[in-house]
């Protein structure tokens, strides 16, 4: 049953999953061309010397991308639940309620781990033969909050999605924005490094959020 | 697992609106700045202060003496001060035929004067930082007038320094192996745990690191022509050393300054690399800014940490640095501040002005609050009461210590 659970909130997200890779990877070849006209402009060893003078990473362009993403799948897998009441249906499959929905934000969050995943792996491969490992490791740990702040975009858009009543909807939404402005409040570079385990606790208790709604929807509370 | 899963999302909105309410407050009743600036005069050996407050005429003051009451100011006009502060305003006295050839006893000129500024800018957030674990090397003897941006970067590997080669990306084995066997010689202990210098071409010259290796001893190292030069720094009284700063400016006299483990604060001679204490008070470079101004007569620094600072005006003497003047400023609280201190129980950031770190922390704790606090958990009972939906002794007991981080949830999420 889980698999089949799996494989329903894979096919109902493939469409936007597909697009979602694609502008993804899109993305991080526009910042890797970035770099490379820097490197051909100026010479590479200027980028070195932006990094470590500047501490810029030449990736900004990439900050934002994670929760639109984040926030599209959510609203793409959890939005025709409510929209077109299939939430009813789901919940009467034989199996345990807590474990249906943690099985479908389960399914959501590989989706946006394996997106996050190859972008990351771009950026760190092509980083890898421009500069040191530390440089590398640097930037790809300041990327981080970033990919958690999209997976916090995707949980909350889920719970969001759920939820039967809209002032619940505006609240949890706005709670949302809060979290995920979190991790954009310090530019420094791998400021975030100390709470990076912190935060991914914080995001796995946030699938709570989703149960919540459910149990709400279950109770009658819609508008 | 459904009770868990309602207070996670309370949970959530208090820590959401613990940052946020206490941030907007903030943005919307800005505190102004307010901090004086001060000059020890050698004309008249005062302090010699600027205050200007915005929207308010500029105040320019001497500090005449402290009594028990308070500071005892007389107002003096801008060209008084210009000729108090010499050091600072003499292009201001030339350009009116006004500069003095001799100023405390010695003989000025403007040249003089502009060759022996000095000035040493750090905050804690350049300093409680991460970096990438690499750092940039110059060459300090070009084989041009010009000093040219570096090509290779370093860094610290077990037992040694390795230098990469930043166009190849490539470690250079053999100026690696040279660096760190001098550095081995003159008895380095890698790696080292702070390192300062000024990388940029815009200098006159380059003086390289000053890095403090794992034992806590100060070393001066720069590369001259492609070979090391590694100079051993000997701290006074076995002091080690914790963070240092190297200084390029006109002013050759001053390689740097060093703050200890104990957080006193030294000044670093170019001329046999000698390391004299000042007497400014203890500095922790990583708690507060520290500014110094050094000129022909004497070095003003102040130490300032939150809504404090304290001046310290010391001069060179034959036996050392002796303290001239002090003078210490506590700013006092807004009356926005002043409120906030009973609507807001506490506030909740992830940034801070003295590191460029992002965590949580809980700062402004403030018991006025409580007044608020009881008020709201009242209400609180009350409402919920009525309502008949739920217990209110929860909502109410998180009402009462987290005041209107609590209450807000709680009352638009009652159902």
């Amino acid at each position: 049953m889980t698999k089949a659970i799996f494989f329903k909130e894979l096919l109902k997200t493939r469409k936007v999953f597909w697009i979602s890779l694609l502008v993804a990877i899109i993305f991080a070849i526009y910042a890797i061309m970035c770099i490379r006209r820097v490197g051909t402009t100026h010479g590479v060893e200027h980028i070195w010397l932006i990094m470590l003078m500047k501490d810029q990473t030449f990736i900004d362009v990439l900050k934002y991308l994670p929760p639109v993403i984040g926030i599209a799948i959510g609203a793409a897998q959890m939005s025709p639940e409510t929209q077109q009441k299939r939430l009813k249906l789901t919940l009467h499959l034989p199996y345990p309620q807590d474990k249906l929905i943690a099985t479908m934000i389960a399914a959501g969050l590989v989706e946006c781990f394996v997106i996050f995943l190859v972008q990351a792996l771009i950026i760190g491969i092509y980083y890898a033969g421009v500069i040191t490992s530390e440089m590398t490791c640097g930037v790809m740990l300041n990327t981080l909050p970033w990919y958690i702040a999209g997976l916090n975009a995707y949980l909350f858009t889920a719970a969001v999605c759920l939820e039967g009543t809209w002032r619940r909807r505006i609240i949890m939404g706005l709670i949302g924005a809060g979290v995920i402005s979190v991790y954009y409040m310090q530019p420094a570079l791998q400021a975030y490094n100390g709470i990076i385990i912190g935060a991914v606790i914080v995001s796995i208790i946030l699938v709570l959020l989703s149960i919540n709604s459910v149990n709400r929807f279950k109770e009658g509370r819609i508008d | 697992m459904k009770i868990v899963s309602k207070l996670v999302l309370f949970v959530v909105a208090v820590a959401v609106l613990s940052w946020f309410l206490p941030w907007i407050y903030s943005v919307a009743f800005p505190a102004p700045s307010g901090e004086p600036f001060c000059s020890f005069s050698p004309v008249n050996n005062k302090w010699v202060i600027s205050k200007s407050v915005p929207g308010e005429k500029p105040q320019l003051l001497v500090l005449e003496s402290e009594s028990a009451e308070g500071p005892v100011f007389s107002t003096i006009t801008r060209d008084e001060r210009d000729s108090l502060v010499p050091q600072m305003f003499y292009k201001e006295l030339l350009a009116h035929d006004r500069l003095p050839d001799t100023i405390g006893g010695k003989a000025v000129s403007a040249h003089e004067l502009r060759t022996h500024e000095l000035m040493l800018n750090s905050s804690p957030r350049d300093i409680v930082k991460r970096n990438m674990g690499v750092w940039l090397m110059m060459e300090s003897m070009p084989k041009r007038v010009d000093l040219s941006d570096p090509d290779q970067v370093f860094r610290f590997v077990p037992g040694g320094i390795e230098f990469v080669d930043m166009a190849t990306n490539s470690v250079n084995k053999a100026r690696s192996e040279r660096f760190t066997k001098m550095m081995s010689e003159r008895g380095f202990t890698f790696p080292a745990t702070d390192l300062s210098a000024n990388v940029t071409s815009r200098k006159p010259y380059d003086e390289g690191y000053l890095m403090v290796d794992a034992a806590g001893k100060p070393f001066h190292v720069k590369q001259q022509a492609g070979r090391p030069y590694v100079t051993a720094i000997e701290m006074p009284g076995g002091a080690k050393a914790a963070k240092v700063f190297i200084m390029e400016d006109m002013n050759k006299d001053v390689l740097g300054f060093i703050a200890d483990t104990d957080n006193n604060f030294y000044i670093l001679e170019r001329e046999g690399y000698k390391v004299m204490p000042l007497p400014i008070g203890k500095v922790d470079p990583s708690k507060q800014s520290i500014l110094v101004m050094g000129n022909l007569f004497n070095y003003a620094c102040r130490i300032s940490s939150e809504g404090e600072s304290d001046w310290r005006a010391v001069a060179r003497t034959p036996e050392g640095y002796q303290l001239l003047g002090a003078y210490d400023f506590k700013k006092e609280p807004t009356t926005a501040a002043k409120v906030a201190d009973y609507i807001f129980p506490y506030a909740l950031t992830f940034t801070s002005h003295s590191d460029s770190l992002a965590y949580p922390r809980i700062v402004g704790v403030s018991f006025a609050a409580i007044y608020l606090n009881v008020l709201l958990a009242l209400v609180l009972f009350v409402v919920i009461r009525r309502q008949k939906r739920c217990t209110p002794y929860l909502g109410c007991a998180a009402t009462l210590v987290c005041g209107l981080f609590a209450f807000i949830p709680c009352y638009l999420l009652k159902d």
